[in-house]
C-alpha cells in the first residue's frame, strides 16, 4: 500500500509540473486551454489507475477521485468534463468488477469538484485548506458510498477495509493537490503580473521625454534612458560606468559660475542619501550650453540597504531662453517705464488705490513713489474734477468703455494745483486679486495757462477792438454830419449870390454896360462852380465812407439809362453811341452809376468839340475779372500828364477848354478802388481816349 | 381882414428875398404871409390865431416849410401843424437846399406833401404847385 501511495504522490508531483509548465503558456479562461488541462489531467488519472492499490478482485483504488475532482474544481466544466470521460473510458476498458462503479466514483468526484467550481465561482467560497478539505471529505465519502454499489454485497467489506485510509488519507491527498495547484497558480499569476508591470515600466523608461540615470553609490552611471542619451548627447555605452563629473566638459550654475562637481544633485544624494530637488544646472556640451532641471533620488533595496541613484533630467533650455527673452523685455519695459516723461502708473480698479508708478508720475505730483504708493487717486484729485474722473471709471469698470480720455486737476503735496490730461486704459491681465488700470498723466499746467492767457488776451482785443470801432463809427458820424452841415451851410451864401446877381442881370440890367453884365455873369459863373466843386466834394467822401450794398447790376441797361440823363436829343444827334454786349456784374448800384456818369459825361464833354462824336462801350472777361472800356474819339489827354488824370482837383484841360472841378475822375478812382478793381487809361492828343475799368466776379 | 394864400416860413432872409421874388414876379405872391422861424410860426398858427401884423380870418391855401429852422425845427412845425385837426388838411411843400437831406424822408412822414429845392425858380415852383392841384394859385389877377 505505501508503494501505491508514493506512486500517487511523483503522479500529484508530475500533475504539479505539467500544471505549471503549461498555465504559464495555455490560458485555462480560453476554450482550447480548458481541452488540454481536461486531458491533461485525464490522462493523469489514467496513469495512476495503471498502478493501483488492488483490492482483491477487480476493486482497485488509485487517486483518480483526488485527480478529477480537483480538475473539475480548478477547470470548471469543461475539464472536469473531459478528464472524466477519459478516465471513465479507461475504467471502463480495464473492466472488472467495480467498473461501473469506479466509474460512478469519477463521475461523483467530477460533480462534487464542479460543484465548488461554481461555489468559488459565485465568491461563496474560496479554494482554500479548508474547501479543500471539505471537498475531499466530499468526494471520498461519496466514494465510499458508492462501493455499497458494488455487486455481492462486498461493500461493506471494502468499506470497512479502507474506509480509514480513503477518509485520511485520500482526503489529505485531494487538500495537498489543490494547494499546491493553488500555488502554482498564483505564484505564476504574481510573476505574469510582475512581468507585465515591469514591461510597462519599461516602456515608460524608453519612451519618457524627461532623461532618467540610474547611478550607483560610486557615482558611476549604471542605466540612461533614450531622452537622457538625446540630453547628455552620448549613448549608454558611452555613459555605461562614467561618473557624471566626468563627462561634460563643463557645468555653470545660472549665473554663469563653475558648478562644483561635488554639489551635483546626483552626488549630493549619495553623500547625504536624500532626495536633492529642483537644481538647475548649465551643461557645456559641445561648446553650447543647455540648461537642465535635475530631481535626484535615492533608491533602497527591499532590506534598506543603498541601491542607486534616480536623477531625472529635464531639458529647460527653451524655457529658459523664453524666460530670458521675457526677462530682457521686462527690463527694456520698465526702462521705458521710469524714463519716460509722461506719468505712467498702475491703479487698482475696485479701491483706486496706486500699485506702481514711475518716477515721472512721482514728480508731477511733487510726491514720492512711497508716499504715492500708500494712497488712492481719489485724495489727490481737485474736488470738482473727482465726479467727471469717478463716472468714466465707472464706464472703465463695467466694460462700458475700454479707455477714457479728460483733462484733470491734482493736488500736489504742497497743495497747489497743477492740470493734468489723464488718460486710462483698461489692463487685460490675467491675474489674480482685482483688475488693474493703466493711467497715463500729462502735466498740462503750462498749456492750459497758455490758454487762460490768451482767452484773456482775446477778450481783451475783443474789447479793444469794440472800443475803438464805436471810436471809428461816432467819428464817422461826426464826419458825416460836419460834411452835410458844411456843404449846407456853404451852399446858402452861393445861393445868395448867385439869385441876386441874376436879380440884378434881369432887372437891372438897363443900368449895366456890356462890361457890367460880363462881370455879372463872371460872378454867377463862379458860384455854380463853387456849388459843384461843394457837390464834388461832398459826393467824394461820401464814396470812401459809405457802406457797399451788393446787388447783380445789369450794366447794359443802366449805361444806357445814364447816356439818356446826361445828354440832351441835340446832343445825342451828334453822337454815335454805341453799346456792345457787355457783361452784368455784382457791385454796389449807386456807385456804379456815379462810375458811368463820370465817364460818359466826360466822354461826351471831351468828344463835343468833333461834329460826330464816336463812343463805344465794350467789356471782356479774363480770369475772375470783367473788363470795361470806353472809347472816345475827343481830344484825348497827353499821356505825359497820365499820373495826375485821377488825381483831385487835378486837370488836364482848361476851363476855357471843357468845364470840369477834376474831382470826377479821383471819384472814379476811389469807387473802382473800393470795389477791389483797377482803372487806367490810354491816349493820344486828338486821337480821343480809352477808359478802362476792371472789376472782380464776386 | 385880408385873405392869405401863402404862408412862408423861412429863416434865411436872402432866401426869403429871393423866394417872394420869383413869386411876385410870376404874380404869385399874392396874400403871402412871412414867418421868420417855427416859434413865430406855432404863434401865429396857435396862439395868436393868425395875427401877425394884420388880422387874418381864414387859413392860408398853402404853407411854404423850410426844413432847417432855428429854435423849433421846421420838422417839430410841420408835426404841429398836422396833428391840429384844423390845419391839418393844409397842403405843406417843404423847402429844402438838396435833394439829399435825408429830413425829407421824415418829413413825407410826418405828411408833408411835397418839396421845392432852394433855390426855387419858377418852373420847379409851377410843377409842384401842379402836383399838389393848386391851379388857382397860378391866376394872375384876384379880383378884388
Amino acid at each position: 500500500m505505501l508503494i501505491e501511495m508514493l506512486n500517487n504522490l511523483t503522479l500529484i508531483i508530475t500533475l504539479t509540473v505539467f500544471y505549471s509548465l503549461s498555465i504559464r503558456h495555455i490560458s485555462d479562461k480560453e476554450l482550447i486551454g480548458k481541452f488540454i488541462f481536461g486531458i491533461l489531467f485525464g490522462l493523469i488519472a489514467i496513469f495512476g489507475m495503471m498502478n493501483p492499490y488492488t483490492f482483491g478482485n477487480g476493486i482497485i483504488f488509485d487517486g483518480r477521485s483526488v485527480i478529477i475532482s480537483v480538475a473539475s474544481l480548478f477547470g470548471g466544466a469543461i475539464t472536469g468534463s473531459i478528464s472524466a470521460i477519459i478516465a471513465i473510458m479507461y475504467r471502463l476498458w480495464l473492466g472488472g468488477v467495480g467498473a461501473i462503479t469506479g466509474s460512478m466514483v469519477i463521475l461523483s468526484s467530477a460533480l462534487i469538484g464542479l460543484i465548488f467550481h461554481y461555489l468559488n465561482l459565485k465568491k461563496i467560497t474560496n479554494i482554500n485548506y479548508i474547501s479543500l478539505t471539505v471537498m475531499g471529505l466530499t468526494v471520498h465519502l461519496t466514494m465510499l458510498l458508492l462501493m455499497f454499489t458494488l455487486p455481492n454485497g462486498i461493500g461493506l467489506n471494502v468499506v470497512r477495509a479502507v474506509a480509514i485510509p480513503v477518509i485520511t488519507l485520500f482526503t489529505i491527498l485531494t487538500t495537498l493537490l489543490g494547494m499546491i495547484l493553488l500555488n502554482q497558480k498564483s505564484k505564476i499569476k504574481a510573476s505574469m503580473h510582475l512581468s507585465e508591470s515591469e514591461e510597462k515600466l519599461r516602456y515608460i523608461f524608453k519612451t519618457m521625454q524627461q532623461g532618467i540615470v540610474y547611478t550607483n553609490c560610486y557615482g558611476e552611471i549604471v542605466d540612461v534612458n533614450r531622452a537622457a542619451e538625446v540630453i547628455l548627447e552620448l549613448n549608454l555605452e558611452e555613459l555605461k560606468g562614467r561618473k557624471s563629473s566626468e563627462i561634460f566638459q563643463k557645468v555653470i550654475h545660472e549665473d554663469g559660475s563653475q558648478f562644483d562637481s561635488n554639489l551635483f544633485p546626483s552626488n549630493q544624494v549619495i553623500q547625504k542619501w536624500e532626495k536633492v530637488e529642483n537644481i538647475t544646472m548649465g551643461l557645456i556640451i559641445n561648446d553650447k550650453v543647455k540648461w537642465v532641471n535635475i530631481n535626484s533620488y535615492p533608491l533602497e533595496n527591499p532590506d534598506k540597504s543603498r541601491n542607486l541613484i534616480f536623477t531625472i533630467l529635464e531639458d529647460i533650455t527653451e524655457r529658459k531662453e523664453a524666460n530670458q527673452i521675457i526677462k530682457n523685455s521686462e527690463i527694456r519695459m520698465r526702462k521705458i517705464i521710469e524714463s519716460a516723461q509722461v506719468g505712467i502708473a498702475l491703479i487698482d480698479s475696485v479701491n483706486g488705490k496706486f500699485i506702481e508708478v514711475n518716477n515721472r508720475y512721482a514728480s508731477i505730483l511733487g510726491m514720492s513713489k512711497e508716499q504715492l504708493l500708500k494712497i488712492d487717486w481719489i485724495s489727490i484729485t481737485y474736488p470738482e474734477d473727482i465726479e467727471k474722473d469717478k463716472s468714466n471709471m465707472d464706464l472703465l469698470n463695467a466694460g462700458k468703455i475700454n479707455h477714457y480720455q479728460i483733462e484733470k486737476r491734482y493736488i500736489k503735496s504742497d497743495g497747489s494745483i497743477v492740470w493734468v490730461n489723464l488718460s486710462v486704459v483698461h489692463m487685460d491681465e490675467m491675474i489674480k486679486g482685482n483688475p488693474r488700470h493703466l493711467a497715463f498723466v500729462e502735466d498740462i499746467t503750462e498749456r492750459k495757462n497758455a490758454e487762460s492767457e490768451i482767452l484773456k488776451l482775446n477778450s481783451e482785443l475783443e474789447q479793444r477792438v469794440i472800443e475803438r470801432t464805436q471810436q471809428l463809427e461816432s467819428t464817422n458820424k461826426e464826419l458825416e454830419a460836419f460834411s452835410y452841415s458844411v456843404s449846407h451851410d456853404l451852399r446858402a451864401p452861393l445861393r445868395a449870390i448867385n439869385g441876386f446877381t441874376q436879380i440884378l442881370l434881369e432887372d437891372y440890367s438897363s443900368s449895366f454896360d456890356e462890361e457890367g453884365h460880363r462881370i455879372s455873369n463872371i460872378i454867377m459863373r463862379n458860384a455854380k462852380r463853387m456849388g459843384q466843386l461843394i457837390d464834388d466834394l461832398l459826393s467824394f467822401s461820401k464814396v470812401g465812407r459809405s457802406e457797399l450794398h451788393f446787388s447783380n447790376i445789369d450794366m447794359q441797361n443802366m449805361v444806357k439809362a445814364i447816356y439818356y440823363e446826361v445828354t440832351n436829343e441835340k446832343e445825342r444827334e451828334l453822337i454815335n453811341f454805341k453799346i456792345n454786349d457787355i457783361a452784368n456784374v455784382t457791385a454796389d448800384p449807386n456807385l456804379m452809376r456815379i462810375v458811368w456818369t463820370n465817364l460818359i459825361s466826360n466822354a461826351v464833354k471831351f468828344s463835343s468839340k468833333k461834329d460826330i462824336s464816336i463812343i463805344e462801350v465794350d467789356s471782356t472777361t479774363d480770369q475772375g475779372l470783367i473788363c470795361y472800356c470806353i472809347k472816345d474819339n475827343g481830344a484825348g489827354f497827353n499821356m505825359e500828364y497820365i499820373d495826375k488824370l485821377f488825381g483831385v482837383f487835378q486837370r488836364l484841360h482848361s476851363d476855357d477848354d471843357f468845364i470840369g472841378t477834376g474831382v470826377g475822375l479821383a471819384l472814379v478812382q476811389r469807387i473802382i478802388f473800393r470795389h477791389q478793381g483797377k482803372i487806367w487809361a490810354e491816349s493820344e492828343i486828338d486821337k480821343g481816349a480809352k477808359f478802362y475799368f476792371t472789376l472782380p466776379i464776386r | 381882414m385880408d385873405v392869405i394864400e401863402i404862408v412862408l416860413i423861412e429863416d434865411n432872409p436872402d432866401d426869403a428875398e429871393l423866394m417872394i421874388r420869383t413869386l411876385k414876379k410870376n404874380k404869385l405872391a399874392n396874400n403871402l404871409v412871412l414867418l421868420k422861424d417855427g416859434e413865430a410860426a406855432i404863434e401865429f398858427f396857435f396862439n395868436n390865431k393868425f395875427t401877425n401884423d394884420k388880422q387874418y380870418n381864414q387859413y392860408p391855401r398853402v404853407i411854404f416849410l423850410d426844413i432847417k429852422l432855428p429854435k423849433i425845427s421846421g420838422l417839430d412845425v410841420l408835426r404841429r401843424l398836422k396833428n391840429d385837426k384844423n390845419t391839418r388838411n393844409i397842403p405843406v411843400i417843404i423847402v429844402t437846399s438838396s435833394t439829399e437831406d435825408p429830413d425829407i424822408r421824415t418829413a413825407y412822414d410826418l405828411g408833408a406833401n411835397s418839396y421845392v429845392v432852394k433855390p426855387v425858380d419858377i418852373i420847379n415852383f409851377r410843377d409842384t404847385i401842379q402836383k399838389l392841384g393848386l391851379y388857382w394859385l397860378i391866376v394872375n389877377e384876384k379880383a378884388k
